[in-house]
């Protein structure tokens, strides 16, 4: 059979499979197993086993079910409550404060939190009511938190990053290190859209209240103490990376124990929020590494068949030269986005994009941070759009999910200015990453 | 039936329910570590790998109660649209491939088990522990998944045929 013939057997598979409301994982080692059985013999599957377990006893996994743990226990420490509290007392002069200071709490979650599901409801239950409540536009809040939520795929430390860098054998923390900028590129377009938004159409936002804007100083400087935690798991969480004392798994771990103690400081420490947060973990955890194997699976006889050697060749027979080959990519994300998620996009095509990029004489990390940003992209479009959903999912009666992927439009067009400038210079990304000790 | 069902969803919970609690002595071995590396100078050579193995079994002994509860990510863009019986006939068409997988992995899984038993396989790392029950917690792990596979077909074939749960 020929690998292009095999090519389209095995898409086939998969896709049916999928469609017919199949697991990703099984559908992955499903697909495997067929066409295991199919062109080699059922032996090839002590192949695929050998990369199973290699991929189950690996080191950077462990930081997976760590970031997990630490993200499900913040969540339920009630921290972004008090770092929307104290951001939002700060910014309340200023008109659109609310909408501004969501993007900022949004960043200063993103960067404990890992998970774009957990940052996007944690704030749709905070940010949200406060912000109808006050009068503001109903597209201006839904659009702020469902796009500064989203962020948190960007700004480490981002499961993504983890999952990318096991894929291409990159280090992690220069992942990490590199999403920093372009997370804040991100977010000061997003504040600077605002900002030039309210001030064109003041309906959009109405002027802070009279209460609101006399809050005494002394309040306001107690409300700082909501931002101490925060700062200080992210200093040590990035710091600890940066400076190269501990691996991103051992930085998962201080997390994990700053996130306790926030809990404990607030009261909300109990057997009831461990447990939770220990169940969440075990499942979230269980459904990504089941995902690993499957894509080890599938992507091991794919590879075997000569199916990496030949997405290569066709990939590199195109006429566009390098730059146009990594547009096609991300056409492919955009494309894959409407189906799958993140997960599944970046198993299946990273294995056989990556070397590419590298042959083509691209960084990889900054390849990274591409990925990521475009997530952010098929994160808010239809039809699959996660974010969009989530949103939706914790929105009051009345909003639904056409009105949030609407009041997402003006954001989704700054990401993909923000991807272009990404693109354009590489320095931003990679920049952070070469002044890193080690 | 329905009460060996139950058994099996109360076997996997308990198991997976257990199981998720090893994130715990995992945050430990890591504390350890970085304590007699910074605070010591006496790097440990265990730590770091135990840590692995409590992860390993946090992904294979919970896998099962992961499926029961659904977490397992599918595209529902199809799926969704049907109605609750159009959904679990899709299931009980499906179920032959996850069956599939599974008893592969677990056919292939129990002669690496087999084989690492018998020659008592150790990791070959400098602390060098048997690698024999991991690779052998793998096989049960990938029996549990097959046993909640199949209480949910039979399950699945019960709504169908009289349209309402067992």
């Amino acid at each position: 059979m020929s690998i292009e013939l095999i090519t389209v057997l095995l898409v086939a598979t998969f896709v049916t499979l999928l469609v017919l409301g199949l697991p990703l994982a099984w559908t992955m080692g499903a697909t495997a197993v067929i066409f295991t059985v199919g062109l080699f013999e059922p032996s090839t599957m002590f192949m695929t086993m050998t990369r199973v377990f290699h991929m189950m006893l690996n080191y950077a996994l462990v930081s997976v079910p760590l970031f997990v743990l630490m993200g499900c226990i913040l969540e339920k420490s009630g921290v972004a409550e008090q770092l929307f509290d104290a951001v939002y007392v700060w910014s309340g002069r200023l008109r659109g404060g609310l909408a501004i200071g969501t993007i900022i709490a949004c960043v200063v979650m993103a960067a404990m939190v890992g998970i774009v599901g957990a940052e996007i409801v944690t704030f749709g239950l905070i940010a949200l009511p406060q912000m109808l409540d006050r009068g503001y536009d109903k597209g201006l809040a839904l659009g702020c938190i469902t796009s500064g939520g989203g962020m948190a795929t960007l700004i480490p430390p981002s499961i993504v990053f983890i999952v990318y860098g096991m894929t291409a054998g990159v280090s992690i923390g220069d992942l990490f290190i590199a999403g920093i900028l372009p997370g804040l590129l991100l977010a000061t377009l997003f504040v600077g859209y605002i900002v030039i938004s309210v001030w064109l159409r003041p309906h959009l936002a109405p002027a802070a209240s009279e209460e609101d804007r006399n809050v005494p100083l002394k309040k306001k400087l107690r409300m700082l103490q909501g931002l101490i935690m925060p700062a200080l798991i992210t200093l040590a969480v990035l710091g600890s990376i940066y400076v190269g004392i501990a691996t991103p798994t051992e930085a998962a771990a201080i997390g994990c124990l700053g996130a306790i103690i926030s809990a404990a400081m607030n009261r909300r420490l109990s057997w009831v929020v461990i447990s939770r947060a220990c169940y969440e973990t075990l499942w979230i955890s269980c459904m990504l590494t089941w995902l690993f194997f499957g894509a080890q699976a599938i992507i091991g006889i794919y590879t075997l068949a000569g199916g990496a050697t030949f997405v290569k060749n066709a990939i590199m027979d195109l006429p566009f030269g390098p730059w146009g080959i990594v547009i096609v990519m991300q056409i492919i994300w955009v494309f894959l986005g409407m189906f799958l998620d993140w997960i599944g996009i970046l198993l299946l095509t990273g294995p056989m994009f990556i070397p590419i990029i590298q042959s083509l004489g691209f960084d990889p990390v900054w390849f990274g941070v591409v990925y990521c940003m475009n997530m952010h992209i098929s994160y808010l479009t239809p039809p699959f759009g996660p974010s969009v959903f989530y949103m939706a999912s914790v929105a009051p009666p009345g909003i639904n999910v056409t009105d949030v992927y609407k009041a997402n439009l003006p954001y989704l067009w700054l990401t993909f200015l923000a991807l272009a400038i990404v693109c354009a210079f590489p320095g931003l990304s990679l920049w952070l990453p070469s002044l890193m000790s080690g | 039936m329905k009460s060996f069902l139950a058994l099996i969803d109360t076997f996997n919970a308990r198991v997976g329910q257990l199981t998720a609690f090893i994130v715990i002595p995992t945050l430990f071995c890591i504390f350890y570590e970085i304590t007699s590396r910074y605070v010591f100078s006496k790097p440990t050579i265990w730590a770091s790998e135990l840590m692995i193995y409590f992860c390993a079994i946090l992904y294979v002994l919970g896998a099962a109660w992961t499926l029961q509860v659904g977490r397992h990510v599918k595209i529902d863009m199809v799926y969704a649209r049907l109605s609750l019986r159009g959904q679990r006939i899709l299931d009980l068409i499906t179920f032959p491939f996850f069956t599939l997988y599974l008893v592969m992995l677990l056919w292939v899984g129990l002669q690496f088990a087999m084989e690492s038993i018998a020659i008592h396989e150790t990791s070959g790392t400098p602390w060098d522990p048997p690698i024999y029950p991991m690779k052998s917690i793998f096989v049960i792990g990938c029996a549990m998944l097959l046993l909640q596979g199949a209480a949910k077909f039979i399950r699945d074939i019960y709504f169908v045929k009289n349209g309402r749960d067992l």
